[in-house]
């Protein structure tokens, strides 16, 4: 008896440990399937990810996106001299548990950064989703709108 | 008695028989011809030197009765000379002398009471070396020379005592003076009672006569009495009271004529009533001729002195009086006339009385003056340059009284009932160099002036000094300079605009050009007054003693193109310009300019202002700003090119504030040329920022075009029909700065104190940088941000910094913390607060929630946390102790906004016995999802979700342990750390204040 309930002990115990090292999905190369264009699921929402070495800073690279759902289109991002409202730097993080996009938006008048750190939870050439714990977003590649 | 008459007719009777036979023995046989003629001849050959023919000489008694007379059938004188008209100097059919025939018995003296020459022909010459023809006569003998004759006269003496000559044809030709004359059918009467008592008198029914080229004289009829005395030798004659006349013209003269070596005269003239008209016909052409144009009527009367000297050629006149009366003017004048037959000159002093008309030739074509002009005149000058007009050679004044005075010239008319006008031509002091042709002061009656269509003005009795330059010129420019007064008051109306001036005086100067119409006339004026109402279209001005100076003339470049000045000193002035605007000011100088474009549209353009203004006590009211505009003082100049405040004060609506600084590129900017370039200093007590926003905003974004702004609607969220707001416009033209200290403002609906900083708009951006004020909370730095890249896409951001923050007050301040950090409500105490947001908004200043960026980092201690409905349901879960305060000490919370999401960053409290952690995601909806981790004395996670309205609390496992507390011994996971910091550091980077 005593042995039945020691194994039962290791059976259970390894069983456990399986299951909490469940592996994760590897993505290869997350930066490259990032690059482009964007549309967010059932709206007008865009964002680009750039990886244009020339607008590197600290490492990371520079992305906007924009909504013209909202009135706001992709010229009025570029019609002025500095990246601002709408702009965001961005890089992504291999972790052993998940993958991690952080997105650095950054302000017109430079007042603050404001840091945000997503769990990317799929990540194709055509389909981006991820989500910060509280909302998840879709994406689907599109080409310049 | 009969016999006593008979005896005396029988013995005069007698008497006369015997007379008369003894006559007739005489005649018939004493003295016949036979016996006479060779005596008389030989008389003649001794008084006559030239060749001579005497015809038959016998006496005559009864046909001379009772005188005697040798009577002679013809005398004829040849004494031919070169280049004489005759070689006959005499020739008379007949001569008759009645002789003195006692004189001749008693004393042998031969006097010829009377010699008579009838018909005769005389040829008198001079010619060029002054030898004459007539010096045949032996005036007495020659003692030095021996007479050899063998005759002797009969008579001792012989003596003409009168001549009576009748000829019908008389010449004398003068070579030496080139002086001729013609007289025909004249009779001459001489009486000589010795040389010094002559008497001549001379009838001619024609005279001509001739002076070198000029006929003085053309078949005139003439009489002269000459009481004279005469010494031929020395052809000099002295006249008593010498009556000429020639025609019906009367002349007396009394003087001294010399013929040697050339005429000369001295002598003072009488004339009778002379009719100008036949007078200036006898005249020669050459005198006549710059006189033929005036058409004189009238009569003149002369007194005079006269002398004349053709060897020098000296000739004057003293006029002792000369009364004229031409058409319906008198003239009474005296004076010297010099130079008489060359260029005569005049020095004169006349005393007039000429209805204006009769002087019409001396006022140019296009002036009509009527009325009547008495008084007394002065001149020197010569006779040419008064009739040709050039009255500058001479001297002339005159002091005139006029009355009833009518003036027309082109469009002007003025109307005078008296006025005395005294001038000086020229002006012996010009006040300007062109105006050096004539002085004048007028002092008149009122006036009443128009210029017809335009300008109208009256004035009370007033003094008028006028200088003028030459209007009888041919400068086509008129100049002139004047200075009006009056103790009266002086009203004027032109085209629209009308003045009404007490106590005016006026100084001004002014050039006309009368051929080019184009020309901007130069006129400048200066004009004080005790009081001035005016108006001009619809403006209305009213201004107290003041003086007012002001020019219009023509540009250097382009004389057609106006440029003007004005200068205004005042003591009090109040304008308005109808519904538009009303002002009034206490002390006021306005100096201004200003240069008209046509081709320009906006008003600041087309006249080119330049303005320097110095006001104390103004008021202004304009339509376009609803408030009253106070402007307790304000000294600025202003021109297109910049605009320079030196000091300003001014009210304006619910603002006051002080304005000084400079901004330039005004012109270049409205002709959007250049950029409008400021630097301002403001500072005020306080300012309504609100109202400025609604009267000053633009028309359009800064990255429109006309035709975006048009078409740049925005579809409103309860409409499916578009709507076009109007919202507030950055210009991108503009570079203006200004520095600013402000007591208190009023922004939306923040009141704020001790408000600095600096205010710009530049590159299309509306910028408050680092704008420190103080409020209810402590120190605080604004850096402010609106842009309006188009319409619809407005900015609107903030970077907000506050130090020394008392939380309750920083709610009552920023009520819209709370939706990003409810729990404040909760908590009282001090802060210290970084808040930076923008947005962009759409035309009616929505926000596009899209563009939504916001972080907000606050650090506080002895935080004081007040009864809550929310506190108390947490605090109840969690059983803390129930006090009325309780003291945090400190909280750390950093709070991003991010689109709709704000995500407040774990942060922990200390409260009582209890740790607790807190963190989660707050959304625009005011729905959240916050998750609480008590750390101490247990673990223990609580998620708190939903809305306030309807809260869900459940149990849940801690997430933030691993930020403050592990569970276990471990490093503290940083990576929420690490946002917060990256948070917190990138908005303390901005903070100036300390």
């Amino acid at each position: 008896m005593k042995k039945v309930c020691n194994l039962l002990t290791i059976v259970l115990g390894i069983s456990l440990m399986m299951v909490g090292c469940k592996p994760k999905d590897e993505i290869q190369d997350p930066e490259a399937l990032l690059e482009g264009y964007w549309q967010r699921a059932n709206t007008n929402e865009y964002a680009r990810f750039m990886r244009d070495n020339a607008e590197t800073k600290d490492g990371y690279f520079l992305g906007y996106e924009w909504n013209e759902d909202d009135e706001v289109y992709e010229e009025d991002l570029w019609n002025i001299s500095y990246h601002g409202n709408g702009w965001f730097e961005w890089f992504v993080t291999v972790g052993t548990k998940d993958n991690q996009l952080t997105q650095i938006h950054l302000m017109d008048n430079g007042g603050a950064d404001i840091p945000k750190v997503y769990t990317i939870v799929t990540l194709t050439e055509t389909t981006l989703r991820f989500t910060d714990g509280f909302k998840t977003r879709d994406y689907i590649k599109t080409t310049k709108p | 008695m009969k016999r006593f008459f008979k005896i005396l007719g029988i013995t005069l009777g007698s008497l006369l028989a015997v007379v008369i036979i003894a006559a007739t023995v005489a005649i018939w046989w004493v003295f016949t011809p036979e016996r006479l003629t060779p005596v008389a001849r030989q008389v003649a050959d001794k008084f006559i030197t030239c060749n001579h023919e005497l015809g038959n000489v016998d006496l005559t008694f009864f046909s001379t009765f009772p005188e005697f007379a040798l009577r002679a059938d013809g005398l004829y004188l040849i004494n031919p000379m070169e280049g004489a008209q005759s070689d006959t100097l005499l020739a008379a059919p007949k001569v008759v002398a009645v002789v003195n025939v006692m004189e001749f018995l008693r004393n042998q003296n031969l006097i010829v009471r009377e010699l008579s020459l009838p018909e005769v022909q005389a040829n008198i010459f001079i010619n060029e070396q002054g030898d004459n023809n007539f010096s045949v006569f032996v005036s007495s003998p020659d003692s030095t020379e021996e007479d050899t004759t063998a005759f002797s006269l009969p008579f001792q003496d012989i003596r003409v005592e009168g001549l009576q000559l009748t000829a019908p044809q008389l010449s004398f030709v003068d070579k030496k003076d080139s002086l001729s004359a013609q007289l025909t059918n004249t009779s001459i009467h001489g009486a000589v009672k010795g040389w010094d008592d002559v008497l001549l008198t001379l009838q001619s029914a024609a005279v001509s006569a001739t002076l070198g080229d000029t006929q003085y004289a053309n078949e005139l009829q003439v009489g002269i009495t000459l009481p004279a005395e005469v010494n031929l030798d020395s052809k000099h004659f002295v006249l008593h009271q010498a009556q000429v006349a020639i025609n019906q013209f009367e002349l007396g003269i009394d003087g001294v004529v010399d013929l040697q070596p050339d005429l000369a005269v001295d002598a003072t003239i009488q004339t009778n009533n002379w009719q100008i008209e036949p007078l200036l016909a006898l005249l020669p052409a050459s005198i006549t001729q710059s006189l033929q144009s005036f058409r004189l009527k009238g009569d003149i009367q002369l007194s005079a002195a006269a002398q004349l000297d053709m060897a020098t050629n000296k000739s004057h006149v003293s006029i002792h009086q000369l009364d004229a009366n031409v058409w319906h003017s008198s003239v009474s004048a005296k004076g010297e006339v010099d130079d008489v037959l060359n260029d005569l000159y005049l020095d004169m002093a006349l005393d007039v009385n000429v209805p204006i008309r009769d002087v019409e030739r001396w006022i140019p074509q296009d002036m009509q003056v009527t009325g009547a002009v008495k008084g007394n005149l002065a001149a020197k000058i010569k006779l040419a340059d008064l009739t040709q007009m050039q009255l500058d050679k001479g001297h002339i004044s005159g002091d005139l009284m006029l009355n009833d005075i009518h003036f027309q010239m082109d469009s002007m008319l003025a109307n005078l009932d008296k006025m005395r006008l005294q001038f000086t031509l020229p002006n012996p002091t010009p006040s300007q160099k062109k105006v050096n042709w004539l002085a004048a002061t007028l002092t008149m009656s009122p006036l009443a002036f128009e210029q017809t269509g335009s300008l109208t003005a009256n004035i009370d009795e007033s003094v008028l000094k006028v200088e003028a330059g030459n209007v009888l010129s041919d400068d086509p420019v008129l100049y002139a300079s004047m200075n009006l007064s009056s103790k009266g008051q002086l009203v004027a109306k032109m085209d629209s605009m009308a003045a009404t001036m007490q106590v005016p005086s006026l100084t001004a100067y002014a050039e006309y050009d009368t051929k080019d119409a184009t020309h901007i006339p130069v006129f400048k004026a200066s004009l004080d007054f005790d009081d001035l109402e005016g108006n001009y279209t619809d403006w209305l001005a009213h201004l107290e003693k003041s003086t007012l100076k002001a020019s219009i003339t023509g540009g250097k470049r382009n004389k057609s193109v106006p440029v003007m000045s004005a200068q205004i000193t005042t003591t009090s002035l109040t304008a308005s310009q109808g519904e538009d605007l009303a002002a009034k000011t206490g002390a006021l100088s306005i100096s201004a300019k200003a240069r008209y474009n046509s081709k320009a549209d906006q008003i600041l353009l087309k006249w080119n202002p330049r303005l320097d203004v110095d006001l104390k006590d103004g008021r202004a009211l304009l339509s376009s700003l609803p408030p009253l505009i106070e402007i307790p003082q304000m000294r600025f100049s202003y021109s297109n090119k910049d605009f320079v405040i030196d000091t300003s004060r001014i009210v304006l609506g619910n603002s006051d504030f002080c304005l000084s600084g400079e901004v330039k590129n005004i012109g270049k900017w409205l002709q959007k040329k250049d950029t409008l370039v400021g630097v301002l200093n403001f500072t005020s007590s306080r300012t309504d920022v609100n109202e400025f926003m609604e009267w000053f905003s633009a028309d359009k974004g800064s990255e429109e075009t006309e035709a975006t702004a048009a078409t740049d609607t925005i579809t409103t969220s309860t409409s499916t029909s578009t709507e076009e707001a109007n919202p507030f416009l950055v210009p991108t033209d503009v570079d203006l700065t200004l520095n600013t200290h402000i007591d208190e403002t009023v922004v939306f609906n923040q009141n704020a104190r001790n408000l600095g900083g600096r205010i710009y708009i530049q590159d299309g951006k509306l910028v408050l940088e680092e704008v420190g004020f103080i409020c209810r909370a402590a120190k605080l730095q604004l850096t402010a941000m609106y842009r309006t890249p188009r319409r619809n896409h407005l900015y609107l951001g903030f970077d907000y910094h506050m130090l020394d923050v008392n939380i309750q007050e920083l709610v009552n301040m920023v009520p819209d913390v709370v939706d990003m950090v409810p729990m404040l409500k909760s908590f009282k105490g001090d802060a210290e607060f970084h808040l930076a947001a923008e947005t962009y908004l759409k035309a009616n200043y929505e926000p596009k929630v899209s563009t939504l960026r916001g972080a907000c980092s606050i650090f506080g201690k002895d935080l004081v946390v007040l009864d809550s409905e929310t506190f108390t349901t947490i605090s109840k879960l969690l059983m803390f102790n129930k006090k009325t305060e309780n003291i945090v000490d400190s909280i750390s919370a950093e709070i991003t906004l991010y689109k709709d999401e704000i995500d407040v960053y774990p942060f922990c409290v200390s409260i009582d016995n209890y740790m607790a952690a807190l963190g989660g995601r707050h959304n625009l909806d005011m729905s959240f999802d916050y998750h609480v981790n008590l750390l101490k004395p247990l673990y223990l996670g609580v998620d708190v979700t939903g809305t306030f309205d309807d809260l869900n609390i459940k149990l849940a496992p801690c997430r933030y342990a691993k930020d403050f507390r592990p569970l276990f011994h471990g490093k503290v996971d940083t990576q929420s750390a690490e946002l917060r910091a990256t948070i917190r550091n990138s908005m303390r980077r901005n903070v100036k204040i300390q």
